[in-house]
């Protein structure tokens, strides 16, 4: 539990790196970006994305730090993370997952061929990116494991 | 996969979530074990048969397992 408690620590720095790094990024675009030229809907998007990613890490930031002051919840998040049905679950979505968005960026694709050239290149370009990460990761990990 | 895991906790009085914090897992993986949902893996299966103090086959019923 001593080395879960460690790592704990470090994602709980890493989290406030992250959510500092988030936080002067959003700064800096509110101050700075409404001369740089970019369209307001990127900047505006950009700005909520930056905001949505900075409260998931205060979520993760009010985990850890709990998880440091109590032993309890310590054991509880361990349990959770190393649960085996859990992480059962968790590769069983993921592949799946993987597999469903392929077809459908596949299906999209091949409509998207009668209507936009743009849209068909983007959508192969996905769907090629997404099938090689698919098998990348098959090959590594038939060495692997 | 069948097993006694119920079976032996209400003879011991033992809740799901107290065997599960035993074994290292949550309550939900037990009750899954405990209605034929998930087969637990060799390594919770040996902690779950050192928690009862029995072997594994007297706990877990391999008799479909085709060899």
């Amino acid at each position: 539990m001593e080395n879960f408690k460690h790592v704990v620590k470090h994602r709980l720095i890493v989290s406030v790196v992250y959510f500092l790094i988030v936080l002067l990024l959003i700064v800096l675009s509110a101050t700075f970006g409404r001369n740089s030229g970019f369209p307001s809907f990127a900047q505006g998007f950009g700005e909520g994305f930056g905001t949505g990613i900075g409260a998931i890490m205060v979520f993760f930031m009010a985990k850890y730090a709990g998880a440091l002051k109590s032993e309890d919840k310590l054991k509880a998040l361990y349990i959770e993370e190393t649960d085996e049905r859990l992480q059962y679950i968790q590769a069983k979505a993921g592949s799946r997952g993987i597999n469903i968005s392929i077809a459908c960026l596949a299906l999209a694709m091949l409509i998207a061929n009668y209507f936009n050239p743009i849209v068909f290149l983007t959508l192969l370009g996905a769907t090629m990116f997404v099938t090689l990460v698919k098998l990348g990761l098959k090959i590594y990990y038939n060495k692997t494991v | 996969m069948k097993s006694k895991i119920a079976e032996l906790r209400k003879q011991r009085k033992i809740s799901q979530q107290e065997l599960a914090t035993a074994v290292g897992v949550t309550r939900q993986t037990i009750t899954s074990i405990e209605v034929e949902k998930y087969t637990a893996s060799l390594v919770l299966a040996y902690k779950i048969a050192r928690y009862f103090d029995m072997a594994i086959e007297e706990i877990f019923d391999f008799s479909d397992v085709e060899v």
